[in-house]
């Protein structure tokens, strides 16, 4: 007899007011949620078979290659275009206009004239255009400091140098993952009911990984070009230390405050996550053997996590420690009491750093996938049916929700000038997100509306004058700028974690926060800010490839393998 | 020149900001934009003249007023988004048997998706009319009687009441694809969206994005 699936016990979740603060998402680290860790369980657990039909690659590393993904119902095919660039046109910024490589993600198999036309137009990216068979768009540059010495040394018969490995962790960074509609490309309303591609990002996040294959690849191959009788390959421990870097500026940011009923589920299945962990009455001795040897793992992570920024090096530093104190926590018999994790978890909230914290929700989550992982299919949301504003809601019942909501906003001094210091705005020249400086700037007349706490303020004010028997209908009418503020908080309403409980127009906002959370939930490690607006991170490093994901047994592979390593 | 929805809902919603409706309206804008588009309702053109007759002016003159029992625009001329806009805030009135009528109002069938959010959040059938044109829109899509035109730039009156048009014809559903639009129609809404984007200066050519640092490893 087929019984209903159990929803498991949950402790409660922590709070919003907690949660939801800028700080503490800034401090956010990959879990077993994020989305390239659930495409990668998809996979595996759907026997997803991958091939290269195509490998035309000159000897100088220019040309075609294409890699497929076959899986239950549909293949794909990322489409490769191998260029040969002058140094002098290599930049990560979004704005350049050459790149080393470049990609588009087919729905399918190209046939001849498809690859001529993505010939024609992938390596132009912004200025090529697409079909709704291109469901996505990349290219990627490759890191001087390291290519270069990686295909030299495997033409010299060798691996390359350990510690140059370490410093930077890939072999090309990209520059974008264009998805849903950019350039002609297919909207995700064409994707979105797919199994694999129903989850966030996940046509994004399969053409990054496939993208990494590619990477290795080109490197293999130009090192046998250049000396074919000596040549070796990447020793597969090896291999599996390089992921793929990314540079990202400010043009990911807006995205969680633009897609609030969104974010709201990528927080409330971390949370849900948590909760479910903390509820656990009793380590089993398998759990916490898995528990203790995540941490020393992430030990490891963390000990090859070195930046220059200033700031980030010293939560380094903490972090570090943090796991330090963690491990002599466990040592000393944390996990032998009663509802072990959640004592765990509070203990860790009143002695490690923010970094520490959000580590510990990771690694606590990590060894419990069987009562966790059915939360990553929880992570989407069609947006188009929590958009229109319940206009039958009284102005009474508006004012109580923004007092018990956004209480934290209201006591904000929006005339005190460090209060809205900032504002965003899209650039003409590039058609990206910026942040610029009210007093000194030009151009805050065409703010982009990431003023969600001063616009809520301003919307409680006036719903003071209206008559609280009202209802919305009747407000909006003579009202309509406030609507947007009003639909975000009907939504936050319904989804605790919507908001970010913070001004995003102050002085003291830190842009790179916002990114540092939404590359978290892609699943990105080896945060590396290079301002603080933009940074570098890598993805899917410590991932098996392709060839070897039928095989692999690391479905805990972000945390990196302590003997591999040894002997690599 | 094909566009995908989303670039269509995008494009449309900054058109609407940039001739100067409120954000959350443009929003709204941008979404019926889109829906037009992927029932395949040739009313891109409509939405740009919509724009040129908005452009600038203040929404006190484009916000419908009720003016015995009818919605009127306050300068003769009703605005078809928020006109929409009121209709869609009035939804569940509309579907206990309100009439919504109005008074000249422009480009009526950019009123179509106020209507198909209405009938998607209380589930009830609506019937749209003006003259030359009775459309239903229920819970299995978009019906309109073979050779109806809804390519008028202004009628005289648009009533929209739950059940009073029965659904004729075979049911249009929304695609999950983008349509062909004119290039010179997508340069008009371009001109509309130029006007939400700030200039560069050197300022924010050195800061805005937080460069500074070479980014070339």
């Amino acid at each position: 007899m087929a019984t209903e699936p159990q929803v498991p016990p949950s402790a409660p979740l922590r709070p919003p007011s907690t949660v939801m603060r800028l700080s503490r998402l800034g401090a956010s680290h990959q879990t077993r949620l994020s989305f390239m860790r659930a495409l990668l369980r998809r996979l595996k657990s759907e026997h997803w078979e991958f091939d290269r039909p195509r490998w035309e690659i000159s000897n100088d590393g220019v040309g075609t290659a294409v890699y497929r993904a076959r899986g239950p119902k549909r293949s794909y095919s990322l489409v490769c275009f191998a260029h040969d660039l002058d140094p002098a046109q290599r930049t990560d910024r979004v704005i350049a206009e050459a790149w080393d490589a470049t990609f588009a993600l087919y729905d399918g198999t190209p046939n001849v004239s498809e690859l001529a036309r993505l010939k024609a137009n992938v390596p132009l990216q912004e200025a090529g255009r697409f079909r709704a068979s291109e469901l996505t768009l990349s290219r990627a540059n490759r890191s001087v400091r390291l290519f270069e010495h990686v295909v030299a040394s495997l033409a010299a018969g060798r691996q390359p140098d350990a510690e140059k490995l370490r410093a930077v962790g890939y072999l090309m960074r990209t520059t974008a993952v264009y998805g849903n509609g950019k350039f002609g490309i297919a909207d995700r309303d064409r994707i979105a009911d797919r199994p694999e591609f129903a989850g966030p990002f996940q046509a994004e996040m399969l053409t990054v990984w496939l993208i990494r294959a590619f990477t290795v690849d080109l490197a293999e191959h130009l090192a046998a070009a250049r000396a074919r009788a000596t040549a070796v390959r990447l020793d597969p421990a090896v291999r599996r230390t390089l992921g793929v870097g990314n540079a990202t500026g400010l043009g990911l940011g807006p995205f969680i405050v633009n897609h609030p009923a969104l974010f709201d589920c990528w927080i409330s299945a971390r949370e849900t996550a948590l909760a479910r962990v903390r509820a656990v009455e009793a380590a089993t001795s398998e759990t916490a053997a898995a528990f203790r040897d995540t941490l020393s793992r992430a030990r490891a992570l963390v000990a090859g996590w070195q930046v220059d920024d200033a700031r980030q090096a010293a939560r380094i530093e903490d972090l570090d420690t943090d796991l330090k104190t963690l491990s002599a926590q466990v040592e000393a018999g944390a996990l032998d009491q009663p509802t072990p994790w959640d004592a765990l978890y509070r203990w860790g909230e009143d002695t490690l750093s923010l970094e520490g914290q959000e580590m510990l929700v990771g690694l606590l989550i990590e060894p419990h996938g069987a009562l966790v992982d059915d939360l990553a299919d929880a992570m989407a949301i069609d947006e188009a049916e929590v958009f229109r504003i319940d206009a039958t809601q009284s102005v009474a019942a508006l004012i109580e929700a923004i007092e018990d909501l956004f209480g934290w906003a209201l006591t904000i001094e929006f005339e005190a000038p460090a209060a809205q210091a900032r504002f965003w705005y899209v650039s003409e020249e590039k058609l990206e997100p910026r942040l610029g400086e009210r007093a000194s700037e030009p151009g805050s007349a065409l703010e982009q509306p990431l003023t969600m706490a001063r616009d809520v303020a301003e919307l409680h004010a006036v719903l003071q004058d209206q008559d609280p028997d009202a209802t919305l209908a009747e407000f909006l009418l003579g009202h309509p700028h406030h609507r947007r503020t009003v639909r975000r908080v009907q939504i936050a309403m319904r989804h605790p974690f919507s908001e970010i409980r913070d001004n995003l127009l102050a002085d003291d906002m830190v842009p790179l926060d916002l990114l540092r959370c939404k590359l978290s939930f892609f699943g990105a490690t080896r945060f590396d800010p290079k301002s603080d607006r933009w940074l570098r991170i890598n993805m899917y490093q410590y991932a098996p490839f392709p060839d070897e994901l039928a095989t692999d047994t690391t479905e805990d592979w972000a945390f990196p393998p302590l003997r591999r390593l040894v002997t690599a | 020149m094909i566009y995908s929805l989303n670039e269509i809902e995008t494009q449309s919603a900054k058109a609407a900001r940039g001739a100067g409706l409120p954000w959350g309206m443009a929003e709204e804008a941008g979404k019926a934009a889109r829906w037009l588009a992927a029932h395949r309702q040739p009313a891109f053109d409509a939405f740009a003249g919509l724009l040129d007759l908005i452009d600038r002016r203040s929404y006190g003159d484009l916000a419908p007023v009720r003016e015995n029992q009818r919605w009127v625009g306050r300068e003769g001329l009703l605005c078809a988004v928020t006109a929409g806009i009121t209709l869609c805030d009035r939804a569940e009135m509309l579907a206990a048997g309100e009439r919504f009528a109005t008074g000249r109002i422009a480009f009526p069938v950019l009123s179509l998706p106020f209507v198909a959010a209405a009938q998607h959040a209380t589930g009830a059938s609506f019937g749209v009319k003006w003259p030359g044109v009775a459309i239903c829109i229920d819970a299995g899509g978009l019906h309109i009687a073979p050779g109806t035109d809804m390519r008028a730039v202004a009628a005289d009156e648009l009533v929209c009441e739950a059940g009073s048009v029965e659904p004729n014809g075979e049911a249009i559903n929304g695609a999950t694809n983008g349509t062909e639009i004119d290039p010179a129609l997508w340069a008009r809404l371009a001109h509309f969206a130029q006007r939400t984007y700030v200039p560069a200066s050197d300022q924010s050519r050195q800061q805005g994005a937080g460069a500074g640092i070479d980014d070339n490893d």
